[in-house]
């Protein structure tokens, strides 16, 4: 479990995972291979429609917490069953210790439950004398060995079955077979028969806490808590208030994305459905002593934050650590506390406070591949960030995040500071002044020569923009420009090409000079009150009326302006305005696709060889088909392995760890060459930055550029 | 659907669960079939081994294996197990109906109803409120699944209506759906049957 106190004690982390060679096999192999499982599982299903329904039914059930909670109760009492609600982890552990002590019960059993992690269930009940055995294979593995889940259903996915071996080895006293999975698996099968005959209690946790019947529901596939459920004379649930749903429709609906989102399984093996105290041979008057404990831990308060609700959907499915690019290279053990994965980052904060969080929810990339598989459509990354920034309001700022905030909340000063840096980089430059020589890594907040950085281009955009526009006179439709930082200061090209294209096709052109920064960086870093000072700027930089389109070239500045800016201003005078300036921002591939309609007739094909990265914003905006069928008719497209995986820059996350920002460009950088293209095209300058950057320090002869270039250069 | 349709669905998809599907001409036919299953494999391995006791040769896994082979079917009415009794004559099979309790080292098949099977997903609606019917699937190394052609459902969705009267009986429930055998992928993701209960699960159906 990550518990760094500060970041460098957890840059060490990463670094041990970084070189964990198993891990990374493990984990590369594991995210491809669960993309391609969990799009054949859904196959012909309306998943989106599903998801929004799962959404609907959790978000319902977490405003009616305790209303469900008596009608569970009422209900359970009913069928035999003992029913507590602890308000704390502590005080859950206390109830759980006291049952066993009533019951003079010494050896207990478990099925997998992340909420015992999460209230560390066995230490405490281990302290007062039991024995905890955990029965769930990975669960044991991992208990034998005194560690936390590396991932919420699969708890061992970090170990090779030859650290298995040996750990079986070691507990059975017999040597063990150290290639053969299936004999490894028979070795828990005949150790752990005996803890089923010998346990006194068991304990489980819940899926879903059915208020209608009473009915707790579980989703297994090892069919131990079976055997945990029927074995011992007392059992007990643990389960968060979350679980509660009113009924068993809603139940079954959750089934349809829970193991297909989980594990690419159209159902596990066992869902069972136990409601009141059971037959039970050994167990008082033949019937179970059966008590369920319900978890509050800050559940009743999240359900209350309109930022932080939304978490309370999550049906532990894991999904969302499957597809994260961070998680894919440093597994949960680094990723997490003892909920992993992007949930894990916001659920550390939440149940287990600042202290164990501060470090760890710096590490979201902001690539948003959670949010787009979540099963109950929760927006990770949006949650994440705003932590960040109330980690800032209640903490105060580091000096980055200050300094940041002081450059960035007055435009003149901002634009002021590049002009100054333009100047004085000239020394610093090299390769024809494009690019920065590599700085100290002091200077820079880290090691960043895995990536040769740009230099500030000798003129600005906005310098530019009035001897390059050449607007028509019966124009076809109006558009602003919004640039962003990069490409009005970095890669004002990148906007000429487009403008000469625009033109060209009979579009007017329009450059309003207030506009700054969009505020993602900022959000980036938690500096919320900056952040929404900008985006008051931008929106009123721009008469949204008066045009067809607000375009932008930055797949990362169009995502904010289009989805982030209603949300951060929505409380704020600007309410009605923002909405009007985010519905006519568009992103200039599919405003040339769509909206300009052009075709193959409009271009010249080359025989030149280009592949694509698809940018992750772009992507989640639903922009996936025009990018390439743009580049089919000015080229010779050539996909590339996992071109829709992010790049690795994440803006300021590749500044806070360029250890991972590396590799994850590296990986990219390998996979655009492997297609033998001399070109690799993307919507995006942050991925340009990155992609080109990767590149140049690595003496890769690929070429990269905005799609803006090479459509410009072969227009006819 | 039609249920005969529903039962082409089960035949197509059993196999990847996988499950082993057998369409019985009658009760007493669907018993043979229990006992050939049972006289075919190998002995059931011994998990909770005594010292000092009688075992036969160890199985692929290094186990000690039981001398005798052992069929449990709980739930059974006394007909059906009359019936059983029939096809076991002359066997070296021994019967068990209850008691399981007392065989948790393994025993080679358990016989049980299930009280409807989702052809989507060929998954056995079980009626486990009985002890006995929940260690036997779970013990058993073969758990053979008997259902009535009439109690196929097309989705588990449809399972809605089995469940909520199954709930609602009165007084405590447990309910099992049941897809396959026991499974995990807790080591190095590679698939593996039966790390806690069945090694192998057969879906016997029976006209209504």
């Amino acid at each position: 479990m990550a518990d760094a106190k500060n970041m460098k004690e957890y840059h060490g982390q990463i670094q041990e995972a970084l070189d964990d060679k198993f891990l990374r096999a493990t984990l590369d192999k594991f995210a491809v291979e669960y993309k391609a499982n969990r799009t054949r599982i859904f196959e012909g299903m309306d998943v989106d429609g599903l998801i929004k329904e799962v959404a609907d039914i959790k978000d319902n059930a977490a405003q009616h917490m305790m209303e469900l909670f008596a009608q569970f109760k009422t209900e359970a009492e009913k069928r035999g069953v003992h029913v507590h609600l602890a308000s704390t982890g502590a005080e859950a552990n206390r109830i759980i210790a006291k049952i066993a002590k009533e019951n003079n019960c010494h050896n207990i059993i478990k099925s997998k439950s992340m909420t015992a992690e999460e209230i560390h269930l066995n230490d405490a009940l281990e302290k007062e004398g039991c024995r905890v055995v955990e029965t769930d294979l990975g669960e044991w593995i991992i208990q034998l060995r005194h560690e936390g889940p590396s991932h919420m259903v699969m708890p061992a996915i970090h170990l090779s079955r030859y650290q298995v071996a040996d750990l079986f080895t070691d507990v059975t006293h017999v040597q063990q077979d150290r290639e053969d999975i299936q004999k490894l698996v028979k070795v828990a099968r005949k150790e752990l028969r005996s803890e089923y005959v010998k346990a006194d209690m068991g304990i489980s946790g819940a899926n879903f806490a059915v208020a209608e019947a009473g009915l707790i529901g579980t989703v297994t596939n090892e069919g131990n808590l079976r055997l945990v459920t029927t074995m011992p004379r007392v059992h007990v649930v643990l389960a968060g208030l979350e679980k509660l749903i009113p009924t068993i429709a809603d139940a079954l609906k959750v089934l349809q994305v829970l193991p297909r989102n989980a594990t690419a399984q159209a159902i596990t093996s066992y869902i069972t459905w136990i409601a009141g105290a059971n037959e039970c041979a050994v167990g008082p008057d033949g019937r179970k002593e059966m008590h369920i404990v319900f978890l509050d831990n800050g559940r009743l308060k999240i359900a209350q934050d309109p930022a932080f609700k939304d978490i309370l959907r999550c049906v532990r499915c894991g999904a969302c650590a499957n597809v994260c690019p961070v998680y894919r290279l440093i597994g949960g053990h680094k990723m997490g506390y003892v909920y992993i994965g992007a949930v894990g980052l916001a659920l550390t904060y939440l149940y287990h406070g600042a202290d164990k969080a501060r470090a760890l929810v710096q590490n979201c990339i902001g690539c948003e591949s959670c949010k787009n598989v979540c099963s109950a459509g929760i927006d990770l990354p949006r949650i994440t960030m705003e932590i960040r920034s109330r980690l800032v309001k209640a903490e105060g700022n580091n000096t980055a995040g200050s300094v940041m905030s002081m450059v960035m909340k007055d435009r003149d000063r901002f634009h002021s500071l590049l002009k100054f840096i333009k100047f004085s980089q000239k020394p610093l430059t090299v390769k024809g002044g494009k690019f920065i020589r590599h700085l100290p890594a002091v200077l820079m907040g880290g090691d960043q020569s895995f990536r040769q950085l740009p230099a500030l281009a000798p003129k600005s955009f906005r310098q530019l923009f009035k001897s390059v526009v050449n607007n028509p006179a019966q124009p076809k439709f109006r558009v602003a420009i919004f640039s962003g930082c990069a490409q009005d200061f970095v890669y004002p090209e990148q906007l000429v090409a487009a403008v000469r294209l625009l033109n060209r096709h009979g579009v007017h052109v329009e450059f309003p000079l207030k506009q700054t920064c969009c505020g993602l960086p900022l959000e980036m870093m938690g500096q919320r009150e900056t952040s929404l000072q900008v985006s008051s700027q931008n929106v009123n930089a721009f008469e949204p009326g008066k045009y067809d389109a607000i375009i932008t070239l930055c797949a990362s500045c169009a995502g904010h302006l289009k989805h982030a800016y209603p949300d951060l201003l929505k409380d704020t005078p600007d309410h009605y305005r923002t909405d009007i300036f985010s519905s006519k921002v568009m992103d200039f591939t599919s405003f040339v696709y769509n909206k300009l309609g052009l075709r193959a007739d409009d271009f010249v094909k080359s025989n030149e060889k280009v592949t694509y990265h698809s940018p992750c914003h772009m992507r989640n905006m639903g922009v996936t088909e025009e990018p390439r069928a743009l580049l089919n008719m000015v080229a010779d497209y050539v996909p590339a392995t996992e071109e829709d995986m992010c790049c690795g820059f994440g803006g300021t996350f590749s500044v806070k760890f360029p250890e991972l920002s590396a590799e994850i460009g590296k990986k990219k950088l390998k996979n655009s060459e492997d297609t033998g293209a001399s070109l690799v095209v993307t919507d995006c300058p942050g991925c340009v930055m990155q992609i080109r950057g990767v590149a140049t320090a690595n003496d890769s002869s690929i070429k990269v550029e905005h799609i803006s270039e090479l459509l410009a250069r072969q227009m006819k | 659907m039609t249920q005969d349709q529903l039962v082409e669905v089960v035949k197509a998809k059993a196999p990847s669960v996988p499950v082993t599907f057998y369409e019985a001409k009658d009760f007493a036919d669907a018993m043979q079939y229990a006992v050939d299953v049972t006289e075919k494999k190998r002995h059931c391995e011994m998990l909770l081994p005594v010292e000092g006791e009688q075992y036969g040769p160890a199985s692929e896994n290094g186990f000690p294996t039981l001398l005798d082979r052992f069929i449990a079917a709980p739930g059974l009415s006394e007909e059906e197990f009359a019936v059983l009794e029939e096809k076991a004559a002359g066997t070296d099979i021994t019967l068990l109906r209850s008691g399981l309790r007392d065989h948790m080292g393994g025993f080679d098949t358990s016989i049980t109803w299930a009280a409807g099977l989702v052809a989507d997903t060929v998954t056995c609606v079980v009626n486990s409120n009985s002890e006995e019917v929940r260690l036997g699937t779970m013990v058993a190394e073969v758990s053979i699944m008997l259902v009535r052609k009439g109690t196929l459902l097309a989705k588990v969705e449809d399972a809605n209506d089995l469940l909520l009267d199954l709930v609602n009986r009165g007084g405590a429930s447990y309910t099992a759906f049941i897809t396959g055998p026991s499974r995990t992928a807790d080591i190095e993701r590679v698939g593996a049957l039966g790390v806690h209960g069945p090694l192998e699960l057969h879906i016997v159906l029976l006209e209504d």
